[in-house]
């Protein structure tokens, strides 16, 4: 029987271990996945994912449930990936390969119908994307991570991040055509640096 | 509408009611901004989504219930009090015996009638031990008895669990006062029966020390008569 966040919530608090193992086991992907995406380093995610469910395990008691289980552990991971970068005194910092390179690729498993170019371009634009999201300001980079990789409705994320619902779709918006304009940018200077190297050769 | 961003991101996620669907939908059959804004709104989204999460193991090491040790408070009152006054009255009753037979020097009876014949002191008394065995089974009977019995009476005082479920909270209180009363009522009338028993085995006591006296001041008689008759 799949019980319920709330259920599991409740059962956890009055002393039930194994729900809380089961929560975690439910979250952990998602809650490493934004801790990742935000810090930009493995280790820095492991630690604040580590933190994010001692700190829920701790607080508990004092959810009072009045918005959901997910995003009070959203927001207690985004709080901890800022007082981290904050300690460290630096920007979250990507993990930007300085070329792809082939024999690497020869332990990737590329889609069954995905050629390696087509694999080396989805690797190139993972960077590029994780780059261009690094440079964005924190509120619409977080406003983005939640929407795009989380599925978090708007209101959710309002909930979250505590501020308005025009807030979220305002940070929304400048985010994504941030985004768009970067990446149309980089796209545009591959396809100028192919056409440079087809001439050439 | 162009100027509406809002409207168009409900629309680019789908979160919004079919009226602003239908809206929007009606603006962009005209708007080609707004049609070209779209499409690369939709086309960042679909780069996002090459964004990947390298693979990880679990970080959370799962908690594991640690093993309870038996709670005391688990243990009813009446049980503790009584396991304790039994083990007291074991004890005092071992000590009594183990004064009684051990006390004073432990001379054979030649001795003693040796002695005798000096002093007019007589030997102190001595218990045999079986007979103190068999009085220390008696009491042990006695007690086990008692306990048994104070079990049943608090067998019964006991409500089941379930029974509390529907009551009102006062009839809990009421419930719990009555059932605390019971067991005090219980501790007190073991410790008066403990108080009893311990009473009664120091007459018992009393009474075979005066045997005992008796036995020996008859021995001392017939050892004086027959030194007499030499």
């Amino acid at each position: 029987m799949t019980r319920t966040d709330e259920e599991l919530v409740a059962r956890a608090t009055a002393g039930d271990l194994d729900s809380f193992n089961q929560l975690v086991s439910r979250w952990e992907r998602p809650i490493y996945a934004l801790a990742y995406r935000t810090l930009g380093r493995e280790e820095d995610a492991r630690d604040v994912v580590q933190e994010a469910f001692l700190r829920a395990f701790r607080g508990l008691k004092g959810f009072k449930g009045e918005a959901k289980f997910s995003s009070w552990l959203y927001r207690i991971t985004l709080n901890l990936c800022r007082d981290w970068i904050r300690r460290e005194r630096r920007a979250p910092i990507v993990q930007v390969p300085e070329g792809t390179d082939p024999i690497d690729l020869a332990d990737t498993q590329a889609a069954p119908t995905e050629s390696v170019e087509e694999l080396v371009s989805r690797r190139e634009l993972s960077s590029a994307v994780a780059k261009a999201m690094a440079e964005l300001p924190e509120e619409q980079r977080t406003a983005i991570l939640l929407k795009e990789y989380h599925g978090l409705t708007f209101q959710e994320i309002a909930d979250t991040l505590h501020c308005p619902l025009s807030t979220v779709k305002t940070r929304l918006y400048q985010g994504l055509s941030v985004l768009r304009r970067r990446l149309e940018r980089r796209q545009a200077e591959e396809a100028s640096l192919r056409r440079a190297t087809w001439e050439s050769s | 509408m162009c100027d509406d961003r809002e409207r168009l991101l409900g629309y680019l996620y789908n979160e919004c009611d079919d009226e602003e669907r239908r809206g929007v939908e009606r603006h962009l059959e005209t708007c080609e901004t707004c049609q070209e804004e779209l499409r690369g709104l939709r086309a960042t989204r679909q780069d996002l989504l090459a964004w990947d999460v390298p693979e990880h193991g679990s970080v959370w090491k799962p908690f594991v219930p640690a093993k309870m040790a038996p709670r005391w408070r688990d243990i009813p009152a009446w049980a503790m009090a009584a396991a304790a006054s039994l083990m007291f009255v074991v004890g005092a009753a071992g000590g009594v015996v183990t004064h009684a037979m051990f006390e004073g020097t432990g001379a054979s009876a030649g001795q003693v009638a040796s002695n005798a014949a000096s002093t007019a002191q007589p030997a102190t008394p001595r218990v045999a031990p079986a007979e103190l065995s068999a009085m220390e089974q008696r009491m042990l009977r006695d007690m086990r008895a008692e306990l048994a019995s104070l079990q049943q009476q608090s067998a019964r005082a006991t409500l089941p669990p379930t029974q509390l479920v529907g009551m009102r909270p006062q009839e809990v209180t009421d419930q719990i006062n009555t059932s605390e009363q019971r067991q005090f009522d219980s501790i007190f009338t073991m410790n008066n029966y403990l108080v009893k028993m311990k009473n009664s085995t120091d007459a018992r006591i009393d009474a075979l020390s005066q045997k005992v006296d008796a036995l020996n001041n008859l021995l001392n008689t017939l050892l004086t008569q027959q030194q007499g008759g030499r």
